[in-house]
């Protein structure tokens, strides 16, 4: 995917993953293969304590989304990080279009395994290490939400463009001439 | 672009009009008399060429050739000038459409010329 690779480009190169963040990750697996359970659990439990957010899911749909949780940890801890993988959250942008799971949802999930996987990492090893999965997941997960996010954006905006024929350009352009208006209308939350 | 407004003005005064906008297909205005807000009628005006291109697409036809909304104060007209730019001319009450659609194929052909 070509916007995989453009998103990339726009992480800084201290942000990035380095082949000592891969390690660390990869020895890590069986750490996350053990906590697999809580972070799941906690994560849906999350979900569905909120009507919100658990508007998004069908009836009975709990179980089919906690395997594919605990898949994409496992697959994602053991994996390379190479251009598939990024491709493959690229492309969860899209499936986050058709489920309606809007950026808000899916930035504050992450934020909260974030939370959990640092927490544990705490609790059962020994602090430097603890420090180095930490520096490794935060940027992983900088990452992931990085092209979740911009590909939801994009892919919305294609798909308002394929439908409508409007160009991309264009729609910009449409974007632009409105945004000042935006701006005045909540100006008083500007800073001066 | 002095050429481009003199078109334009003529324009308006041949048919009875009161704005027109000549945008392209970015949708950013080229040249537009009379128009309070000529950023957002190029973009609106390219966008409706765009929408409806794409509307007739459906119906497997070529690419629409005007696009004339009939409102209670008079006719706004969108024509395509050539693949990069659209023109679009809001009329008075008053103006005939015949008048209209003749004036704006005349004006389009002198836009044309000015492009070669």
């Amino acid at each position: 995917m070509v916007l995989t690779e453009k998103l990339l480009e726009h992480i800084p190169e201290n942000l990035r993953l380095k082949e000592n963040d891969i390690k660390v990750l990869n020895d890590h697996l069986d750490f996350f293969l053990s906590k697999a359970d809580i972070i799941v659990k906690d994560f849906y439990d999350t979900l569905f304590s909120n009507e919100a957010t658990r508007k998004v899911f069908y009836e009975g749909e709990r179980p089919i989304r906690e395997k594919s949780l605990a898949e994409w940890v496992v697959k994602t801890i053991g994996g390379k990080f190479d251009k598939d993988y990024w491709a493959w959250q690229t492309f969860v942008g899209i499936l986050h279009i058709k489920r309606k799971v809007t950026n808000d949802y899916m930035l504050i999930m992450m934020h909260r395994i974030s939370d959990l996987v640092i927490g544990e990492a705490y609790k059962d090893l020994p602090a430097d290490e603890a420090a180095a999965l930490k520096t490794a997941w935060l940027k992983l997960a900088g990452i992931v939400l990085s092209l979740i996010s911009e590909s939801y954006h994009y892919f919305y905006l294609v798909a308002i463009s394929q439908t409508t024929g409007i160009k991309l350009n264009l729609l910009d352009n449409l974007v632009r001439v409105e945004v000042d208006n935006l701006l005045e209308a909540n100006k008083k939350y500007r800073l001066t | 672009m002095k050429n481009l407004d003199a078109i334009l003005q003529e324009l308006l005064m041949n048919t009875d009009s009161e704005a027109v906008v000549l945008a392209n297909s970015d949708g950013l205005p080229l040249a537009a008399i009379n128009t309070k807000d000529d950023n957002r009628i190029a973009a609106l005006t390219a966008s409706l060429q765009s929408m409806t291109d794409r509307f007739v697409e459906n119906f497997n036809r070529d690419k629409s050739k005007q696009i004339i909304v009939e409102t209670e104060q008079g006719y706004i007209t969108i024509k395509r000038v050539n693949d990069n730019l659209v023109l679009m001319l809001l009329s008075a009450e008053n103006a005939k459409l015949g008048m209209i659609l003749l004036y704006v194929d005349d004006a389009i052909k002198r836009i044309n010329e000015v492009f070669v």
